[in-house]
């Protein structure tokens, strides 16, 4: 040990990672990267399995790796000390805010999925709004990095307003920025004073009056999407706000639920997914409190905390994800009888991908 | 298997340094033997029978070369072990290019896949046939000694490409190597580990973001500056944690590096730059036909002929040819131009450098209209932000990327950790730790489906 020491100590590291490893039981879920961990590979004799079990033992090893979410800090750590301000395509800005790094939004995205969104209003006969929600990066643009890899949402928005009916949701936002907290700090998504603006614009736009804001509970810490994409050692949490009770009665893929709000993922990490149970191809809301009006709404994650707010002014809200809705589109506006057609995607569904586009029946 | 993966650095190289250390002589060969073979066998199991093919049919025909006595005979079965050597690397390596290059793609069944570090221990298998031919070695006659310095799993996927002379006093000895050389090649193996997963990996990253913004002359510049480092520590990385394993099994590789950024010419750079090539093509290629002995033009022609071959062995594309043929270039000027007009040192140095990031404009192309794109897009001079803020995010990988190119801050830092054990425990364990963090974050996947 004297003569030898890095030896020793180095080699004790390393064998004693491999002997925890296959001493210690295997996880089998990761709460950070919200996945099936690879368990242990059987071993097939046959010589043509082989390569394929090296791999999968390779995968196993990182996925079982012993303290392997304190490693994946450690790195980050690391990153940021070495002055990198992009990690995990997430961007640390001012303020300890993170942002998602958005200079991979394509144009011809956000021109397609408007397009489609044209094509259903016209085929539903039904009049359509979209509230287009811009990420954190566009309205905190000054807790940006200097030149930043973002994309430009005022630009892409005016794409999509040349095709259908665009709520201004931006201006608004930022005009509030420096006053409240909009978007959380570590997830991708708005707050609840965020989703509140975005709420009142759809209110102006629908010539509504906006209802008073219900009780919020709140719930901290709250680490989110970005803190697992970056999960820096002294990155500040989240307060996680949500709306205590409202007199509406939530079903979720056909099955009715109590209340707004997964209690059970309250308890987890991911405290943005209880609301309205996370995402589905279809929900319904119901107020029995007012007689009449259906509203069919083309809606991401976004719109979660948002539409509880918005069915209080009408009997039924019918929404479907797009991502996981696989019937035809047009057939389902029609079919619910609504009134108007209403949109809430986040700028990033619209421009990172075709998700409307390839909607069935467009 | 890969020195920077879980499994190697968790099992394999553990078990394999403790065993060997512990074994009588006689069995310490056809354990590294069959090491090697699983090392191998792990990601390339399907090429496991053309790995004992060569073995056999090297070992046979060194033993035969060994006893034969006439010059035909001898001359015969040294071309014979050539042909299947270079054969193989051929098949495997160049076959797909040769018939798309001849109009004859498609028509034939080409291997779809290159075997592991088939270009390093073809090399290694003809450089001891011919040596053994030119009788400056006597063949080996215990298949596992054999067996062992053809498929030694530390040099077996990026060389060094060794000398059969260079191993065989230690394939013949009880290696029981001390704790002064524990240590040593510990330090190495992490030193070389560090380089390729701190700096390597992340420049590799920074220049295909660079890469990416086509069109802009900065973007072009930084990409191929970062590529020109992220190879460099990448090889070296590589290497050095070759020599560092070596030193723990009781062998002692030759360095495949000295600093070759420090050049003072594109000559002195080739000498500095994978030492172990250029020295297999100057003894094997060069000096058989010539070398620069026959005159200005039958030179040029032998440089021509080495520097084609050279860039030819780097990968299976005109583009790899054209690099080789640059450096052709580079190196007659060099030779007839700077260096006889008695060019200023710091002119020959700037050359050098030059040519050498230039040149990473045919070796990154995946095509020949990619590389004019990049050459293109270098000397257009349209430049926007996207260049500095990059560089700016990666201010420190590249300053210290930079300083670690520089002879004298390696040197100050060697005997600095030199003479404090306790700091160069602490720093190695450090480095280490962040090696396997950084490994862990590889593998690292946050499944965000609900990022929408």
């Amino acid at each position: 040990m004297k003569k030898a020491p890095l030896f020793v100590i180095a080699l004790t590291l390393l064998l004693g990672l491999g002997l925890a490893q296959t001493l210690l039981p295997d996880r089998t879920f990761s709460d950070m990267e919200n996945r099936v961990l690879a368990g242990r590979p059987a071993f097939g004799l046959a010589s043509v399995s082989m390569s394929r079990w090296a791999d999968s033992f390779e995968t196993y090893c990182a996925d079982q790796l012993p303290l392997r979410d304190q490693f994946v800090s450690l790195y980050t750590a690391w990153e940021a000390a070495t002055g990198h301000r992009v990690i995990g395509d997430v961007i640390l800005g001012g303020d300890s805010r993170l942002f998602d790094r958005t200079d991979g939004w394509k144009a011809r995205n956000m021109r397609l999925n408007a397009s489609a969104l044209a094509d259903l209003e016209e085929a539903s006969g039904l009049p359509l709004y979209l509230l287009a929600v811009p990420s954190a990066a566009a309205v905190y643009a000054d807790c940006l990095p200097a030149g930043a890899p973002v994309a430009d949402e005022e630009e892409l928005l005016a794409l999509a307003a040349r095709e259908v009916n665009v709520i201004p949701l931006l201006p608004a936002l930022k005009a509030s920025a420096s006053r409240e907290a909009l978007y959380y700090r570590t997830d991708h998504h708005w707050t609840a004073a965020g989703a509140r603006i975005g709420y009142e614009r759809v209110c102006a736009a629908l010539g509504l009056s906006p209802l008073p804001e219900p009780a919020l509970a709140e719930l901290e810490p709250f680490y989110g999407s970005f803190y697992a994409r970056c999960p820096l050692p002294w990155q500040r949490p989240d307060t996680f706000a949500y709306p205590e009770d409202l007199p509406l009665r939530l079903t979720v893929s056909g099955e009715e639920k109590d209340g707004l709000v997964d209690r059970e993922q309250l308890r987890g990490r991911d405290l943005y997914a209880a609301l309205l149970y996370g995402n589905h191809d279809r929900i319904e809301l119901i107020n029995d409190g007012v007689a009449e009006g259906t509203w069919f709404v083309i809606k991401d994650s976004y719109a979660n905390a948002l539409l509880p707010a918005l069915a209080r002014h009408c009997h039924r809200v019918v929404a479907i994800d797009a991502r996981h809705f696989a019937g035809d589109v047009v057939a389902a506006a029609r079919e619910t009888e609504g009134d108007l057609i209403l949109c809430i995607q986040g700028v990033n569904s619209l421009a990172s991908g075709r998700t409307l586009a390839l909607l069935e029946g467009l | 298997m890969l020195f920077s993966s879980l499994t190697f650095l968790f099992y394999f190289l553990p078990a394999v340094v403790l065993i060997h250390r512990l074994l009588p002589q006689k069995a310490q060969n056809p354990f590294l033997f069959a090491a090697s073979l699983v090392f191998y066998a792990w990601g390339e199991i399907r090429y496991v029978p053309l790995f004992f093919a060569l073995l056999l049919a090297d070992y046979g025909l060194g033993l035969l070369l060994g006893r034969a006595r006439g010059g035909t005979g001898r001359k015969a079965l040294m071309a014979l072990g050539v042909l299947v050597d270079i054969g193989a690397l051929v098949y495997y390596k160049y076959s797909g290019f040769l018939l798309g290059s001849l109009g004859l793609a498609g028509r034939f069944s080409v291997p779809q896949s290159l075997p592991l570090g088939i270009s390093f221990f073809t090399f290694q298998a003809v450089g001891y046939l011919i040596d053994v031919y030119r009788r400056q070695t006597e063949p080996e006659r215990d298949i596992f000694a054999f067996g062992a310095f053809l498929f030694l799993f530390p040099q077996l996927i990026a060389g060094p490409i060794v000398r059969y002379g260079d191993l065989k006093a230690a394939l013949h000895t009880r290696r029981r190597p001390g704790a002064e050389a524990l240590d040593k090649g510990m330090a190495l193996f992490v030193a070389g580990l560090a380089s390729k997963v701190l700096l390597a990996n992340p420049l590799g990253a920074l220049s295909e973001e660079l890469r990416a913004v086509t069109g802009d002359s900065a973007c072009q510049w930084a990409h191929l500056t970062a590529y020109t480092l992220h190879i460099y520590f990448d090889f070296w990385g590589y290497s050095v944690m070759t020599l560092g394993m070596g030193r723990m099994l009781g062998f002692r590789f030759p360095r495949n590096f000295n600093h070759p950024y420090a050049a003072a010419s594109i000559t002195d750079f080739w000498r500095r730059w994978h030492i172990t090539l250029g020295g297999w093509f100057r003894d094997y290629v060069y000096i058989p036909l010539g070398g620069s002995r026959k005159g200005t033009a039958r030179t040029l022609l032998n440089m021509l002929v080495v520097w084609a071959l050279s860039g030819f062995w780097h990968g299976a594309g005109w583009t790899f040819i054209l690099w080789g043929l640059w450096f052709f270039a580079a190196l007659v000027i060099d030779k007839y131009a700077l260096r006889r007009f008695h060019a200023p040192g710091i002119v020959r140095r700037v050359f050098a450098l030059l040519c050498v990031v230039v040149g990473y404009a045919f070796f990154t192309a995946p095509d020949l209209k990619s590389a004019g794109e990049t050459l293109a897009a270098l000397f257009s001079f349209r430049a926007g932000p996207t260049a500095l803020f990059w560089l700016r995010e990666n201010a420190v990988l590249l300053a210290v990327s930079v300083a670690c190119c520089v002879p004298p801050v390696i040197e100050a830092g060697r005997r600095l950790l030199g003479r404090h054990t306790a700091l160069r425990c602490a720093c190695m364990l450090a480095a280490l730790l962040i090696c396997l963090a950084a490994l862990a974050k590889s593998s690292y996947n946050p499944f965000i489906y609900f990022r929408f």
